[in-house]
């Protein structure tokens, strides 16, 4: 019979694995993202008892760090890169044929520096708060808000080496 | 308005949200029950994970091992061994062939695979007296097949010490490219010199043979039925990681080669 701690770890694993999992998803082979996201779970597991409230950063904290680990056999590593889409989503109602059809976007992300990647994905994609990111960083808000300036405005210089649309400029959010 | 550059990115997600498909659910449960299988630590260390190290195997054990598939929906039950258990032993992994052949269904070995692999069938249960073999083969001491039944197809790995594993994986995508190489499923087990690998995946018709490459390890895969599968021993230092080359054989004898990071992944 399950005890309570057990049943209570198994409700807040069912709540995060999506998270956890297109976390891992968007950083790691395929075929190694089960590996990581059990290793994630399974230190929260036995340290259970001091999982925040909110888990979702600290989570994503362990899972960044168990990527990293992995590939610092080869070499060290401070980032983790991030993937990107070759095609934007069909249906994403962000999508505007007038852009997508000028701009390598793709392509300039892959050219960022995966410092960059990170900081943007934390933000765009885990859907992550200031502090949250912060917290998966390791690094400060005011540092992370920082970053995260920076890291826009190198994504908008790499965009601009692409064909852009005549009058279309790119902000980074910060104006 | 000026575009947010975020904004334009936003759509280029490689993960967005969907519905787990019945494997999903089952592999979520999976890693749930290795997980909770370990015990809990108390001590108060810092939250940083240690060097990666593989879980301890998941037996899906006689009849608990069953998915309950209804309108799409997913009901999973699955079973755990003891943290010491391992999957397939490291004799039985010694004997293991690069290149593998073929499995006779009706000699012992392939008799015992296939109830292995009838009992640990994961998916929805049916009556189905003759599921399909596809894929069967035999590297040394261990056997491996697909065996579908009714509308689920399960992954067996089985040794001949009756030890193995099962996994529900995804039907053969409809519309399948000739020269598709895909992979539906990959993983690792066991610890030291008990640790293989496997992946298995949807190959096109076009595609007679696959080999993978790696650093020590080379392994030609089993393709049949619109499948490939390859798995290998991994111990030490051994591994296929994204580097490692995968050669794709088309029946015209052409031949491609690509890294293994790039060989794209089943998605729905």
């Amino acid at each position: 019979m399950a005890t309570s701690s057990e049943a209570a770890f198994a409700a807040l694993y069912r709540a995060q694995y999506e998270d956890v999992r297109r976390f891992v998803s968007r950083r790691a082979h395929p075929s190694h993202v089960d590996d990581v996201v059990a290793e994630t779970f399974l230190a929260a597991w036995r340290r259970y008892g001091e999982l925040p409230a909110e888990p979702r950063a600290w989570l994503f904290g362990v899972a960044r760090n168990n990527m990293l680990n992995a590939h610092r056999g080869a070499q060290r590593q401070q980032a983790v890169a991030v993937r990107i889409a070759a095609e934007p989503a069909p249906a994403s109602p962000d999508r505007t044929g007038q852009v997508d059809d000028r701009l390598d976007v793709a392509g300039a992300w892959r050219r960022l520096d995966p410092r960059d990647q990170e900081v943007l994905a934390l933000h765009v994609w885990d859907g992550l708060s200031g502090p949250e990111a912060a917290a998966v960083l390791g690094c400060s808000r005011a540092s992370y808000a920082m970053r995260l300036t920076r890291s826009k405005r190198r994504l908008a210089r790499a965009l601009r080496t692409s064909a852009i649309p005549a009058g279309l400029a790119l902000t980074t959010g910060q104006e | 308005m000026k575009p947010d550059v975020t904004t334009m990115v936003a759509p280029y997600d490689v993960a967005p949200p969907h519905s787990l498909s019945p494997a999903e659910h089952h592999r979520r449960d999976d890693i749930l029950a290795q997980i909770m299988a370990e015990p809990p630590l108390a001590a108060a260390a810092p939250p940083a994970p240690a060097r990666r190290r593989r879980l301890p195997a998941l037996i899906l054990a006689g009849g608990a091992a069953a998915v309950l598939v209804a309108g799409g929906v997913a009901a999973v039950t699955v079973s755990r061994v003891s943290k010491n258990s391992q999957l397939l032993s490291s004799v039985e992994l010694a004997a293991w062939t690069p290149t593998p052949a073929k499995l006779d269904m009706s000699s012992p070995t392939g008799r015992r695979a296939l109830d292995y692999c009838r009992r640990h069938l994961t998916g929805d249960r049916t009556d189905d007296p003759s599921p399909a073999v596809t894929g069967a083969d035999l590297r040394g001491k261990i056997a491996s097949m697909y065996l579908t039944s009714g509308p689920d197809t399960t992954l067996c790995l089985v040794g001949s010490d009756g030890a193995g594993l099962s996994e529900l994986v995804d039907p053969v995508p409809a519309g399948l490219p000739a020269d598709a190489l895909i992979i539906d499923t990959a993983g690792g087990h066991g610890n030291g010199d008990a640790s293989f690998s496997y992946v298995g995946g949807f190959a096109g018709a076009a595609v007679k043979g696959v080999t993978l490459q790696g650093s020590g390890i080379a392994v030609r895969a089993t393709v049949e039925g619109g499948r490939w599968t390859a798995w290998w021993p991994e111990p030490g230092d051994a591994t296929l990681d994204d580097d490692a080359s995968v050669t794709v054989t088309s029946a015209t004898g052409r031949t491609r080669t690509l890294r293994y990071g790039a060989v794209p992944f089943f998605s729905r």
